[in-house]
C-alpha cells in the first residue's frame, strides 16, 4: 500500500481564503499554515531522516515564511497545486540544509524513527526503524525523489519540477531509491519483508 | 494521479510505519505566529535569499522579495505613514503634522480593512476595525486602542504605552512584539451587559505575547506578562480588584475552540429561528402583508421605523437566492452570501432576510453594510444579531452612530496581464486585478513584475472610477 495515503487527504484551501491569503490576509494566513504544516513538517522531517533535527522546526517555519512572501505570486491556475508548490519549496530547503557541511558533518546518531512511538505495535515499530534507517543511508538526491513520491504523492513530473531534474532521472533515480531500500529491508527485516512479498 | 508503479520493488511494504512522530511542545498556533511575525517584518529587514525553489510563481515571488527589499528603507522607516486611502484606512485627524517623524508626532486612524502603521522603528500592523490614536514623543509612544486588534512590534529604543481604557488596562512594552485584542470600551460592555452569555464569552481586553517582556497595569496593579503568556480582561473583572493573568497558550487555544463551538451552536439556533420566523409569515392564519411584521417585542423601548427597502426586481426568486446565500455562508464565502442576501432582500424586503445580510455583514466586519441592515431588522432581531457583531469586533455604537460626513473619493480599477504586484504612490496595495478607493487627483500607479516594473500616472475625479487594464512584459 503506497504510505502516500494521508499525504493528500487535506481537503485543499478553497480559493476564497487563498485568495486572502495572496492578499495578505492574516487570518487566511494562519489557516494556510495550519493546513498544509503536517504534510511540510512530515517532509522536511523524512527528508533530513535524522540528521540536524534541530533544524526541522526551523525549516517548517523558513518554508512557511517563504511561501507568505511568494503567495502574490503563485498562480492557482498554473501547472502547481498549491501543495506541490510548497512541497516543493520545503524540498529544496531542506536539500539546502543537507547540502551545508554542518548538516554533513554532524551525523546524529541514526534516529530510528518511531523507536519511541508507543503508540505503534512491536512489529511496525522494527518496520518503522528499518525504514527510517534504510531511507536515511540513500543518497540525498535519491531520497528526495523517494519521499516525494511515496509519501507525498508527487508523480513524476511534478517531482521532476520540484527538484529541476529531466523525466528520466526522476525514474531511474526513484528505481535505484526503491532498489536499495527493498535490499536493506531484506536484511534487516526479512520476516517483514518475506510476509508482505 | 498516480503514474505507472507496476514495477515498484517497495509494493506491498507499508511504508506509512515510518512517520513523524506527534510534534509535542510547541503550542497550537505557535507557528503560525512566529511565521506571520516573521511575514509581517518591513520589507527591509534581514532575510536570507530565496534559494531558487523554481517554477513560475515562486521564482516570480523571489524576485519580488528581492524588489521588495530593494525599497527606498530610509524613506519608510522615516515617514510614520498612516497606510493611507489606498489601504483603506480613514484618517480620522491629525493634529500636528500629516506625517510625523520619529521625533515626535501625533494621529489617529480607524483601519477599513488590514493596515499598517510604521512609527518610526517601531510598528503596528492593525486588523479591519481596529481604531488607534498616538503620540510619539522622542522614544516614547503614548497610544489608545479602545477597539479592535493590532500586532505592536516595538523596538528595543522605544517604549509605548498602549491604554485600552483607564479602567480596563494599560499595556508597557520595550523591544516586544504583542498583539493587544480590545473587543469594546466601557460602555460597550455595559450594552452587552444584558447578555450574560455574551459578557462571559468575551474579553474586554487580551494581551498575548510573543517576545519580550510587557507590564499591564490595571486597578494598580502591574503583572509582568511573559513571552508565550496572554492577559485578558473579562467583564467580570470589572467588578473584582484582582486581574485574570497568565492563560497559556494551551488553555487559550481551547478556550478559543469553546467559543468556536458556542458560535457555531449560536449560529444553528439562529438559522432555526429565523427560518421559523419565515415559516409563521407564511402561515396561512396571518394576514399577508407587504412588509415584514416584527415578531412581539419584549423591549417596551418602540422600534425605529424600518429604513425604505430597494424596490423589487421585477423577476426574482427570492426563496432562491436566499438559499444560495446559505450555501455560500456555509462554505466561507462570505463575500458571495452577502451578495445573495443582499438581492433576495432586494426581491422581497423581509427581516429575516435583512437579518441574514446583517449578521453576514458583521462577520465581514463590514461596517458600512451592517449599518445599512441595523435600520432595516425589527427589536427583536436587533437583540438576536448584535452579539454576533460584536464577537466581530463592531459594537453597537459603531452600528448606530450617525453617518459621518465622509471624504470624496475616486475608484480606480487596475488590471494587468500577468497578474502584478501593484503600488499606488509607491505603497503596496495588492495584487491586481483589484479595485481601491483612492482621494481625486493624481496618483501614481506602478506594477511589479519579478524585477520589471511598469509605472503610470492616472487622475481621478471625485465620484469617477477610472480603469487601467495594461498587458505588461
Amino acid at each position: 500500500m503506497p504510505a502516500s495515503a494521508a499525504a493528500r487527504t487535506a481537503a485543499p484551501l478553497d480559493e476564497l481564503t487563498l485568495r486572502r491569503a495572496q492578499r495578505g490576509d492574516e487570518r487566511a494566513w494562519r489557516a494556510l499554515i495550519e493546513r498544509y504544516q503536517q504534510p511540510v513538517h512530515a517532509l522536511i522531517w523524512r527528508l533530513m531522516a535524522g540528521r540536524a533535527r534541530h533544524r526541522v522546526e526551523d525549516l517548517v517555519q523558513e518554508t512557511f515564511v517563504r511561501v507568505l512572501r511568494a503567495l502574490p505570486g503563485f498562480d492557482p491556475a498554473g501547472p502547481a497545486s498549491l501543495s506541490t508548490w510548497m512541497l516543493t519549496i520545503a524540498a529544496r530547503l531542506a536539500l539546502n540544509e543537507l547540502r551545508r557541511p554542518e548538516a554533513a558533518a554532524l551525523p546524529e546518531e541514526p534516529e530510528g524513527p518511531g523507536s519511541d512511538r508507543a503508540d505503534l505495535g512491536a512489529e511496525r515499530r522494527r518496520l518503522a526503524q528499518a525504514i527510517g534507517a534504510g531511507v536515511a543511508a540513500l543518497p540525498d538526491a535519491q531520497r528526495a525523489v523517494l519521499v516525494l513520491r511515496e509519501y507525498h504523492d508527487l508523480d513524476y513530473a511534478e517531482i521532476a519540477e520540484a527538484l529541476e531534474l529531466d523525466l528520466g532521472t526522476v525514474k531511474s533515480r526513484l528505481a535505484r531509491a526503491r532498489a536499495a531500500l527493498r535490499a536493506h529491508l531484506s536484511a534487516a527485516v526479512p520476516d517483514l519483508v518475506k510476509e508482505v512479498s | 494521479m498516480r503514474d505507472d508503479d507496476d514495477d515498484n520493488a517497495l509494493a506491498g511494504i507499508d511504508l506509512g510505519a515510518w512517520a513523524p512522530p506527534p510534534r509535542a511542545g510547541a503550542p497550537a498556533g505557535a507557528l503560525a505566529d512566529a511565521v506571520v511575525a516573521r511575514a509581517r517584518e518591513p520589507a527591509g529587514a534581514p532575510a536570507r535569499e530565496p534559494d531558487g525553489y523554481g517554477g513560475r510563481a515562486a521564482s516570480t515571488a523571489g524576485a519580488a522579495g528581492a524588489a521588495r527589499r530593494r525599497w527606498p528603507i530610509a524613506a519608510a522607516v522615516a515617514a510614520v505613514a498612516v497606510a493611507v486611502a489606498a489601504a483603506g484606512v480613514l484618517v480620522l485627524s491629525r493634529r500636528e503634522t500629516p506625517t510625523p517623524t520619529v521625533a515626535s508626532g501625533s494621529g489617529a486612524l480607524v483601519a477599513a480593512r488590514a493596515a499598517h502603521l510604521a512609527l518610526g522603528p517601531s510598528s503596528a500592523e492593525l486588523d479591519p476595525g481596529a481604531e488607534v490614536r498616538w503620540r510619539r514623543e522622542g522614544r516614547r509612544i503614548t497610544a489608545v486602542q479602545p477597539r479592535g486588534a493590532a500586532l505592536w512590534r516595538i523596538a528595543a529604543e522605544d517604549t509605548i504605552v498602549i491604554d485600552a481604557g483607564a479602567a480596563v488596562a494599560s499595556v508597557e512594552a520595550s523591544g516586544a512584539s504583542l498583539r493587544v485584542e480590545a473587543k469594546m470600551n466601557l460602555s460597550d460592555a455595559r450594552i452587552i451587559g444584558a447578555s450574560a452569555a455574551t459578557a462571559a464569552a468575551v474579553a474586554l481586553l487580551t494581551v498575548i505575547v510573543y517576545q519580550g517582556h510587557v507590564r499591564v497595569t490595571r486597578g494598580g496593579q502591574t503583572a509582568l506578562v511573559e513571552p508565550g503568556s496572554t492577559f485578558e480582561v473579562r467583564p467580570r473583572d470589572l467588578a473584582q480588584d484582582a486581574p485574570t493573568v497568565g492563560a497559556s497558550a494551551p488553555e487559550l487555544a481551547q478556550m478559543r475552540e469553546e467559543i468556536r463551538e458556542l458560535q457555531e451552536r449560536l449560529s444553528d439556533a439562529e438559522e432555526a429561528l429565523t427560518e421559523r420566523e419565515a415559516q409563521e409569515q407564511k402561515a396561512p392564519s396571518k394576514a399577508p402583508s407587504p412588509s415584514p411584521s416584527p415578531s412581539p417585542s419584549p423591549s417596551p423601548s418602540p422600534s425605529p421605523a424600518p429604513a425604505p427597502a430597494p424596490p423589487a426586481p421585477s423577476a426574482c426568486n427570492v426563496d432562491d437566492l436566499t438559499d444560495k446565500g446559505k450555501e455560500a455562508f456555509a462554505a466561507g464565502q462570505f463575500a458571495a452570501a452577502l451578495r445573495y442576501f443582499e438581492l433576495a432582500y432586494a426581491c422581497k424586503a423581509e427581516s429575516h432576510i435583512a437579518e441574514k445580510a446583517f449578521v453576514v455583514a458583521c462577520n465581514l466586519q463590514n461596517v458600512p453594510k451592517a449599518r445599512v441592515f441595523w435600520k432595516r431588522l425589527s427589536t427583536l432581531s436587533r437583540q438576536r444579531a448584535i452579539a454576533i457583531c460584536v464577537r466581530n469586533g463592531i459594537t453597537e455604537d459603531m452600528i448606530t452612530a450617525p453617518d459621518a460626513p465622509t471624504a470624496p473619493t475616486a475608484t480606480l480599477r487596475l488590471t494587468s496581464r500577468p497578474p502584478a504586484e501593484v503600488f499606488l504612490d509607491d505603497k503596496a496595495v495588492g495584487v491586481s486585478p483589484l479595485e481601491i478607493d483612492v482621494t481625486p487627483g493624481r496618483h501614481k500607479v506602478r506594477f511589479e513584475v519579478g524585477e520589471d516594473k511598469y509605472t503610470f500616472a492616472v487622475s481621478a475625479k471625485a465620484g469617477e472610477t477610472v480603469t487601467l487594464d495594461k498587458q505588461l512584459q
